[in-house]
């Protein structure tokens, strides 16, 4: 079924795309709502996209991220066109059906599967809560390329990933050194370069392009605003002498003598260790 | 730096961020005070700056935000930034609340009306655990000019 776009929504994902990325669309947190990010990664083709008939990206650039358009949760059907096409009667990918769940976050990539040949894939993004203090890293091997490893500060992070698959963790917030080989070698076909894993965010890195090409690149997308709070504020762990417990030390060494207060002391020094 | 004259607390603040066991980082020394870096600034004008320091530590017995549990509503704080911008707030709630199960949300919005959080510990001193049954949290809302 073709489910055709509110004019309101179709108005705003223009608006939205004309601007490359508009967070405004992104922080209206409508429940019914999905998010959708579109990703150019097939190289030397600018394109025209058309969600549901309606050209929504005109002259989309190879390498260009655009979103996250917030739509109504339903199907959708896009196809991509050369850019100087009249309309999406001849389309160079698709049509395919995109069938976006409500509060769900996706990202459309036009790539290259393994063989060279354009295709699309809706990616789901995991938007769920990040600790504190951390990152979330995703790397998809989107590039007309075979099996590749992705380094991470100059050690094996990810193993054996294929076109179209992805990798995922969440690892403390900071930069790393990330670099790409073929599956089992060392020599880096993309990088090293510094990536920043920022906190509370998904950054998510593609690796696009063709091997054979020699023009195998890397697109970062970063969504953010799944941050949560530290699970404490561990702000005492030494107690404060007051006049109340001096006094009671006082109290103990006339009581108890002088063996006894020697004792107390010592054990009160073991506490604020 | 924390100016809380009404409390006669004076701390230098340095940006820390979370610990190992997923707890805010906090310096050891009570007198030096953490700012929660992954939150908001002053300068943000939006969500919470959080700034929390030990109430008493090896060094510094009674840190100076330990008189935070005598924090009354409608007293003046300034936090002055890194560039040297003075940033005014009011005490608009003083907060003693259990550690255990203690859920920081609310305290940690990066979202929302600014507001100057200030966080250290107090309540009964639990020898066993080493540490204090309850976190004492002030809110600051900017004042108008």
């Amino acid at each position: 079924m073709r489910t055709s776009l509110p004019l309101a929504a179709t108005a705003a994902l223009g608006l939205a795309l004309a601007g490359s990325a508009a967070p405004a669309f992104a922080d209206q947190h409508e429940d019914s709502a999905a998010h959708l990010s579109v990703l150019h990664a097939v190289p030397d083709l600018p394109v025209d996209v058309y969600v549901d008939g309606e050209l929504t990206l005109d002259d989309f650039m190879p390498g260009d991220l655009a979103g996250p358009l917030e739509l109504p949760a339903g199907d959708y059907e896009v196809a991509i066109t050369a850019a100087d096409a009249a309309d999406d009667s001849e389309p160079v990918l698709g049509p395919v059906s995109v069938s976006l769940e409500e509060g769900m976050n996706y990202t459309a990539a036009a790539h290259l599967d393994a063989e060279g040949a354009p295709t699309v894939t809706p990616f789901v993004n995991d938007i769920s809560e990040i600790a504190a203090g951390e990152g979330r890293l995703t790397v998809r091997h989107t590039a007309a390329a075979p099996e590749v490893d992705i380094w991470a500060n100059g050690e094996v992070a990810v193993e054996s990933l294929a076109n179209p698959d992805e990798a995922s963790l969440d690892l403390p917030a900071g930069s790393l050194e990330a670099a790409v080989s073929l599956a089992g070698e060392t020599d880096p076909v993309l990088g090293p370069q510094s990536l920043d894993v920022a906190e509370g965010s998904h950054t998510i890195v593609y690796a696009w392009g063709s091997a054979e090409d020699g023009n195998l690149a890397l697109a970062t997308q970063v969504i953010d605003g799944m941050h949560s709070a530290p699970d404490g504020v561990p702000t005492g762990n030494v107690q404060v002498p007051n006049q109340q417990s001096q006094l009671a030390l006082i109290t103990g060494v006339g009581i108890l003598g002088l063996l006894a207060a020697g004792v107390a002391a010592v054990s009160i020094r073991r506490a604020r260790a | 730096m924390l100016d809380y004259p009404a409390i006669d607390a004076n701390i230098a603040v340095e940006p820390y961020g979370v610990s190992a066991d997923g707890q805010m980082d906090v310096p050891d020394d009570a007198a030096l005070a953490a700012w929660y870096q992954f939150g908001k600034t002053p300068a943000d004008g939006v969500g919470t700056t959080v700034i929390a320091a030990h109430a008493g530590s090896e060094e510094t017995p009674i840190g100076p935000l330990y008189a935070l549990k005598d924090a009354r509503p409608g007293e003046e704080v300034t936090v002055t930034d890194e560039d040297g911008q003075r940033h005014q707030y009011h005490v608009s709630e003083v907060q003693q609340l259990g550690k255990e199960g203690l859920d920081f949300t609310p305290f940690f919005e990066r979202t929302g009306e600014h507001r100057l959080v200030l966080i250290t510990c107090g309540g009964q001193w639990m020898p066993e655990e080493s540490s204090y049954a309850d976190n004492v949290i002030v809110i600051a809302e900017p004042a108008q000019h």
